[in-house]
């Protein structure tokens, strides 16, 4: 079964994909969703909270690789390999409902 | 108009707010810059306390003494600026479970630094210095660095928390 949500956008580190201000509309389900690289993701990181990137990196083991549009974001590093199961879901729809 | 609807449906029922965070630069971050700043504050103390304690003010003692109210004035500021950036960017809620009276520590350095915009009472200089030392120690446990005291090698001469690198 599928979950959509709407999300507030709270920060720059997506522009100009995303920008501060910005609403977002998150799919997820209740089986195992599948993520691929480039997907733009909602995670729940252990230090950050609630946050919004672009998984650009997959581990063999499902882990995934975070990071932001713009240069101004945390790095990939910073942010660390993430498990799957800490991803809230995918964003689907964010450019045309922000005009 | 999407965008309008959505925004009234914020306005009535509250979205959840994800978070884009930037740092720059990234993990940067030591409270030294507001110890330094904290120390000025009581030099320029110090310094004012003495063109005080003067008979009779000259036109260069009544120019040094404005120039010496505007520095404490600015470097006060600094160490509210340099903690606010700390505590909001880089504690988290981890941090903040370690260190639980971060939040009161915070406030009581704006009220003291405020204080120490408004006085020249030597006393509120060096509690600003108290508590700025008080929340460096926090900060470098949290990165697990171990720290030290000792006393600054330049006037006002006092102790300073500093991490062992």
């Amino acid at each position: 079964m599928l979950r959509i949500k709407l999300k507030k956008i709270v920060g720059d580190s997506m522009a100009p994909t995303i920008n501060d201000d910005d609403y977002v509309i998150v799919l997820s389900t209740y089986y195992r969703q599948r993520y691929r690289v480039n997907d733009i993701v909602v995670c729940d990181h252990p230090e950050y909270q609630h946050i919004i990137k672009r998984i650009s990196n997959i581990r063999d083991n499902g882990d995934v690789s975070l990071s932001g549009d713009s240069i101004k974001s945390m790095d990939s590093k910073t942010i660390g390999w993430q498990p799957q199961s800490r991803l809230q879901g995918k964003v689907i729809i964010f450019n045309r409902i922000n005009k | 108009m999407i965008r309008s609807l959505l925004s009234k449906i914020d306005k009535r029922m509250g979205v959840k707010k994800v978070y884009a965070h930037c740092d720059i630069p990234c993990k940067i971050y030591d409270p030294s810059a507001a110890q330094i700043a904290a120390l000025s504050v009581i030099r320029f103390i110090d310094l004012i306390n003495e063109i005080n304690a003067k008979e009779s003010l000259n036109a260069n003692d009544q120019a040094q003494l404005v120039r010496l109210v505007r520095e404490k004035e600015i470097h006060a500021k600094k160490v509210k600026d340099e903690i606010t950036v700390i505590w909001g960017d880089y504690f988290k809620q981890p941090q903040f479970d370690q260190f639980p009276n971060t939040h009161s520590l915070v406030h009581s350095i704006m009220l003291t630094g405020s204080a120490c915009k408004q006085h020249i009472d030597r006393e509120k200089g060096l509690k600003l210095l108290e508590l700025v030392n008080e929340f460096s120690a926090s900060f470098w446990a949290t990165k697990k660095v171990e720290t030290f005291t000792a006393t600054c090698p330049y006037p006002p001469s006092l102790k300073v928390v500093y991490p062992t690198l």
